[in-house]
């Protein structure tokens, strides 16, 4: 451990809290989402259906297990939705780490060359980036997508919930936004779970599900952008 | 697991599933294999249809004692039967079905009843027809009959108990006007010369042309044989032609041609048409002098022919051998006048001096009328233009004699309705279609006899005393009339009428000045009325028994098929009857009981009351008469096994026929002689609509206004194939419905032009009203479509309320508003044949507030 | 068991709007609720059940008076050789049989109308009140009892017609080329040849003029439109998905050779 006692709070416990039950809630969501997606993954609700339907129903395993899916489904996203409002509330009121970090008095460019030199440097190198804030350009990008394409699922979904009384277009074009979204989020947890728990993030990972803080000295060399007045 | 609503709702409680979790019993699937052996497990009962009045041959099949399939009898040339009738079930199973007897507590007309006891209802009828009796007026019960449940048997007790006014629906339909109109061309009868609707018909199958006047054969009813003869027509490659105010959608989309005629306009449009066919020749010279009259020498003053020597009977004549009828013709071989029989080349033209009278050819006279009304005229007129007229001309030249003008159904439509179906019949003469392949051929039948006694000792019925003694009714067809009935209430002549029994008709909705019928019942002693489902007129009964529909009984064997061969079926029970309903022949039984004493009871109904229906049959079948060569292919055996038997068709070959001429008239003597009597009488204004020649006499409408306001219409009414009459058994129905509702058949459709003008659009509210009644406001959806001439307002018949509006809670499937034009037309009639010009009117329209 | 292939053709020259198929065909489902789910007739006969209705009518209208023409199209599955309702039902609830039926088991549909997304014709129609989404099944149980299909067996006008799919073809050619004959222009069969790469041959065919396929919603190139983009969605997604994983395996592996290639990595220089 750093000799250096002093520590810096990266997650409040709202955001400790709320990650790990969107942790939860995206395992529910992908492996209710899936049979509903594709007849591929068919064997999921099959597995799930098989046990109920020999003791409560006579119906099609398939048909049970995708039913329970989709009402799994639904309410989880009812869940992560209540869930999401306090959190965003709560974010509205911190400082938000979440925004290109451009300088005023340098280009776009320049800005985006020297982040993603950070990032080699971090993810390449192994080693301490030279400007990169709480999180590098990557991560923002990919916080901000994160963000959009939630929307984009939540408004798609409650779309495809009522689809019933929406017109077959409308239906068609959220439910093809659902995929996207869905193919956006496999991709982004993808590098996301392994980049957490690659060595080089390790203080962060411990951060977020130890008690939220990091040591000081260790986060000035790693985010030198958060420490410049 | 059912699929019910119900059902659904109460295992829908994974709502967030947005669908069930089912439990119980275990599924099959919709598409599970399913072997021969599940189907043949269906009882099979063969019976006509009765959605509508054309009795077509069909097969029901039942499980667990349900109708759950109807298929159209197979044993037929053309086993057809129509959406109608294949929504039957709809109709026996119908909620809103009158299921038990009821009595009237509110107002006539405000649709207040309670129920009551089937021995009740029927006393208070019987009670009420003993005490007519009895005060020796018998014949003041006026019965009117259409879809009733007891065929043969209920003409008989009315006429047993006294009453010969039996006032039938034919006016609205086939009339007078439809048989006069092919009578005058073809003869036939007594003294009126009367042809059926199904005298002739189109050999559809083998036609290339065919021209449908007022006419829609698929909407418009007889679906066997007429349908499926249509059908197989088109998929031979038949052209057709449509002459008609609004495209219908049956007589082929894309290879067909519409001309849309101007309501009425169509006796300008055949003038125009014949015109054509005098100009280029295109008429049948041979077929003309052969089977005709056109070389009938005609006085140019009188019309009438210049001699004619009438036909003797047998038994008139003095050495007992028939004389046919003979007449005076230019022989062009000898250059002189001589009788027909002598002559040996007789000239179909030219005008000739004899002894001082000027005389023409009837073909001459025919030619030379036409020339009088331009094509020009006749465009203008009809709406038609000159270039479709002519090219019409040309195609049936080109097709002739495998081409036809229809000549038109449910025909008393416009005052010149009658002088319409003449001309048709006419210029099918010029083109010499008659009795050739792909032309008209004719039709045959079979004659059914009734077991039950008639008694000829009433007192003369209202029709016939105003067919004897009323100017314009001179020409009635008293057995197929029924709004004679608001007029003699009206005036109490020839006496008054004090109760009217309703079996299964509807005459407020059905006859032209409904409203006038209302008011008519309103003034009776007594209405009663039998009836499977409610309609118009019962809101103004006092008593109504419900009637089973005609899946709930048997029936006698019927034989009025408008076929060119004969046909005879079968009609069996298929279900028990619904609810406390009873079949006809139980309630009239049952009435019988109550006005006849035991012993006329016994003697006119006792062999009936015991045997059933089966009693009636078998006599239908001792008594059965065919002609040899149906007799030597009639089996009783088969009939039963197939439900059906078909007879041999008529021959394909032109028929001499019993006109005063003895030949096909091309130039009828019937209109001739009657234009001469009218004339004489001083009634030219009648006179005109007799008239042999090719003259253009005006609509009523016509004689009301020149011109139309930008806001008037004349208000046409057609079948659709989802709806048929006013009875509730196609208006109730959700299976039709759920088809209709596409059609937006409730709607009343004008052209999309007009509609803008008067800032209407699709969807919008009208209210509409006749001209001549202008408190008599009904309202209904409109509809513009291109499909539509501009003079018309149409509406599909018996799909809406209309202006009975109290209707609306005892059929709530049936649309609660919408335009039956009959409820707000007039009370006139046609010039002296006196059926019901059904269109002849104009309505206002304007937005609904 | 294994059946023969099948077909149906319906003839909009010989058709004369009667509807009597439209409605036998929603009889005949109401006659199988009875049968396979002891849901009577006389309930089922008056209800509106509109989703009963395999066979449904679409009227147009085109032109102005009096050169108008009005066209009352079916709109019915068509049965495609490669059903695309079939490929993207999650619940292989679709199947197609060897008759060439294309059929959806309403005990496995869940209703998510992904079908009704996919089909090119915009046929599958959904009940709210059942939750399930309906089809024409081409009456595979009758037709595998060797009778006609319903909407066959209705049509007083020998405009509908099914049987041996070879049969149909044959009668349909023929009839395609009598009317292109009588009526000079191009009548053709939609369905007996392959319509495109999409929906491939059809078991249920139509015979129209030519120029009025559209009329007839009779699309020379039917596709899926919208969801059509959700199948590409999947190949590429999951195209991008393998790529992701592929691209993280190999840092994982590149990183596992660089961290042990050092003593210790710069991050953890101070433990």
């Amino acid at each position: 451990m750093s000799s250096s006692n002093e520590k810096i709070t990266l997650f409040s416990n709202m955001q400790m809290w709320y990650h790990k039950h969107v942790i939860h809630f995206m395992m529910i969501f992908i492996f209710t989402g899936l049979p509903i997606l594709s007849h591929s993954f068919s064997w999921i609700a099959y597995l799930i259906g098989v046990p109920i339907s020999v003791f409560y129903s006579t119906a099609e395993p398939t048909y049970v297990g995708i039913e329970i899916c989709r009402a799994l489904h639904r309410i989880t996203a009812m869940l992560w939705i209540t869930l999401s409002i306090p959190f965003a509330f709560s974010m509205l009121f911190k400082k938000w780490h979440l925004a290109f970090k451009k300088r005023k008095d340098e280009s776009w460019k320049t800005y985006v060359t020297e982040e993603l030199a950070d990032m080699k440097t971090m993810y390449i190198d192994f080693s301490y980036p030279k400007r990169a804030g709480k999180y590098n350009l990557g991560q923002i990008a990919a916080g901000l997508a994160v963000i959009v394409f939630s929307l984009i699922m939540i408004v798609s979904g409650l779309f495809l919930w009522f689809r019933v009384s929406l017109d077959s277009t409308t239906v068609s074009i959220m439910r093809l936004l659902h995929d996207i979204g869905f193919t956006v989020f496999v991709i982004f947890l993808i590098i996301h779970i392994y980049l957490a728990v690659h060595p080089v993030n390790q203080a962060g990972y411990n951060a977020m599900f130890r008690d939220g803080k990091d040591d000081l000295e260790h986060a000035k060399k790693k985010h030198p952008g958060m420490f410049v007045k | 697991m059912k699929l019910t609503r119900r059902n659904f709702m109460k295992t829908s409680v994974a709502g967030l599933a947005g669908a069930a979790i089912y439990s119980g019993s275990p599924l099959k699937a919709e598409a599970r294999e399913i072997t021969s052996a599940d189907f043949g497990v269906e009882n099979r009962t063969f019976l006509t249809c009765r959605m509508c009045a054309q009795n077509c041959p069909m097969v029901a099949y039942t499980r667990d004692g349900r109708l759950v399939r109807i298929d159209a009898n197979p044993n037929t040339p053309y086993p057809s039967i129509c959406g109608r009738g294949r929504a039957a079930a709809a109709a026996l199973y119908d909620p809103q079905r009158i299921k038990t007897p009821l009595i009237r507590t509110g107002k006539r007309g405000s649709g207040e009843f309670r129920s009551a006891s089937w021995n009740e209802a029927l006393d208070l009828v019987g009670n009420k027809m003993l005490q007519l009796r009895d005060e020796g007026e018998p014949h003041s019960v006026a019965y009117f009959p259409r879809f009733n449940s007891a065929s043969l048997l209920d003409d008989t007790i009315f006429n047993l108990y006294g009453t010969d006014n039996l006032f039938s629906y034919g006016d609205t339909c086939f009339g007078s006007t439809n048989q006069l109109g092919l009578g005058s061309v073809f003869g036939g009868g007594d003294d009126e010369p009367r042809q059926g609707n199904s005298s002739v018909m189109g050999d559809y199958e083998n036609a290339k042309l065919a021209v449908l006047i007022g006419r829609n054969p698929v909407g418009g009813l007889v679906a066997f044989p007429w349908g499926g003869m249509f059908g197989r027509g088109r998929k031979n490659g038949m052209k057709t032609v449509l002459v008609d105010p609004k495209k219908s959608l049956g007589v082929g989309e894309t290879d067909t041609e519409w001309l849309p005629v101007i309501p009425g306009g169509d006796v300008a449009f055949l003038i125009g048409l014949a015109g054509e066919l005098f100009t280029n020749k295109y008429y049948d010279e041979e077929f003309l002098k052969e089977y005709t009259n056109a070389d009938m020498l005609i006085n140019t003053e009188t019309l009438q022919p210049l001699y004619l020597q009438e036909r003797i009977s047998e038994d008139d004549a003095e050495d007992g051998i028939a004389v046919e009828p003979d007449y005076q013709v230019f022989d062009t071989a000898t250059n002189s006048i001589m009788m027909k029989s002598g002559a040996a080349s007789p000239s179909l033209y030219g005008e000739y001096d004899v002894d001082g009278v000027k005389a023409k050819t009837a073909l001459q006279m025919l030619m030379d009328s036409c020339k009088e009304f331009t094509i020009e005229k006749a465009a203008e007129k009809s709406g038609i233009s000159i270039e479709q007229i002519k090219k019409l001309a040309k195609d049936l030249n080109d097709t002739r004699p495998a081409c036809f003008l229809e000549r038109g159904y449910r025909a008393t439509r416009y005052f010149n309705s009658l002088h319409e179906k003449q001309l048709i019949s006419v210029i099918n003469g010029l083109l010499g279609v008659y009795g050739r392949k792909g032309g008209l051929i004719y039709g045959r039948y079979a004659y059914l006899e009734s077991p039950f006694d008639y008694s000829d000792s009433n007192e003369i019925s209202v029709n016939m005393w105003f067919k004897e003694n009323v100017e314009g009714f001179e020409l009635a067809d008293p057995y197929n009339m029924r709004r004679t009935f608001p007029l003699a209430v009206e005036r109490e002549e020839p006496y008054k009428l004090r109760m009217a029994f309703l079996n299964g008709q509807n005459p407020i909705g059905g006859s032209v000045g409904g409203h006038k019928m209302a008011k008519a019942l309103e003034k009776m002693e007594m209405v009663a009325a039998i009836s499977p489902f409610w309609n118009e007129s019962l809101l103004y009964a006092d008593v109504i028994l419900p009637d089973t529909t005609f899946l709930e009984r048997s029936e006698p064997l019927f034989g009025q098929y408008k076929a060119t061969f004969p046909v005879i079926t079968v009609h069996d029970q298929v279900v028990e009857p619904m609810f406390e309903t009873r079949n006809g022949y139980w309630i009239m039984l049952a009435i019988a009981k109550r006005i006849f004493d035991e012993d006329e009871y016994a003697s006119y109904f006792g062999d009936f009351e015991a045997g059933g229906i089966k009693y009636i049959v078998d006599y239908q079948l001792d008594n059965l008469y065919l002609d040899d060569e149906d007799a030597a292919i009639f089996s009783r055996r088969k009939l039963i096994e197939d439900g059906v038997w078909c007879g041999v068709p008529a021959p394909v070959k032109p028929m001499n026929k019993p006109t005063p001429s003895g030949k096909l008239e091309v130039y009828s003597l019937f209109m001739a002689k009657w234009n001469e009597r009218l004339k004489s009488e001083g009634r030219d204004k009648d006179a005109q609509y007799y008239n042999p020649l090719f003259t253009c006499p005006p609509t009523y409408y016509q004689t009301l206004k020149e011109q139309l306001d930008s806001d008037e219409f004349i208000p046409i009414t057609g079948f659709s194939p989802l709806s048929s009459f006013t009875g509730a058994q196609t208006r109730n129905n959700i299976l039709l419905k759920n088809v209709g509702s596409k059609l937006n058949y409730s709607a009343v459709f004008i052209n999309t032009d007009r509609g803008n003008a008067l800032g209407l659009k699709s969807g919008d509210l009208v209210e509409i009203f006749n001209i001549e009644e202008p408190s008599l406001i009904v309202k209904a959806e409109v509809q513009l479509s291109e499909t539509v001439e501009p003079h018309t307002l149409f509406t599909y018949y018996g799909v809406g309320n209309g202006l009975y509006r109290k209707l609306a809670d005892k059929l709530s499937v049936a649309s609660p508003i919408g335009l039956n034009p009959n409820h707000i037309g007039n009370l006139t009639f046609m010039p002296v044949e006196a059926s019901a010009p059904s269109q002849d009117f104009i309505v206002k329209i304007r937005r609904a507030k | 068991m294994s059946y023969e292939k099948m077909a149906v053709c319906y003839d909009t020259q010989s058709c004369i709007k009667c509807f009597a198929c439209v409605i036998s065909c929603s009889t005949e489902n109401r006659m199988r609720l009875q049968r396979d789910y002891n849901y009577t007739v006389e309930k089922s006969m008056v209800e509106e059940q509109a989703h009963l209705n395999y066979l449904t009518v679409e009227c147009s209208e085109k032109g102005k008076f009096p050169n108008v023409l009005q066209i009352a199209a079916f709109k019915h599955c068509q049965h495609c050789d490669n059903p695309k309702c079939m490929e993207i039902c999650p619940a292989l609830a679709i199947s197609k049989k060897d008759t060439g039926a294309v059929v959806i088991n309403q005990e496995r549909c869940v209703g998510c109308q992904a079908c009704k997304d996919v089909c090119p014709y915009d046929v599958p129609r959904y009940s709210k009140d059942t939750g399930k989404t309906y089809k024409c099944t081409m009456c595979h149980d009758r037709l595998t009892s060797g009778m006609p299909t319903a909407c066959a067996a209705a049509c007083p006008s020998v405009a509908i017609f099914s049987g041996k799919q070879e049969e149909v073809i044959a009668e349909a050619r023929k009839r395609a080329e009598h009317y292109s004959k009588v009526f000079n222009k191009e009548y053709f069969v939609y369905g007996a040849d392959k319509v495109n790469d999409t929906v491939g041959t059809l078991s249920y065919m139509t015979i129209a003029p030519l120029e009025n396929r559209d009329d007839y919603l009779l699309p020379a190139d039917p596709t899926s439109g919208v969801a059509g983009g959700r199948e590409i969605t999947k190949v590429i997604g999951t195209a991008a998905i393998i790529g992701t994983a592929a691209a993280v395996a190999g840092h994982a592996v590149y990183s596992a050779v660089k961290l042990s290639g050092k003593d210790e990595h710069k991050e953890n220089e101070n433990e």
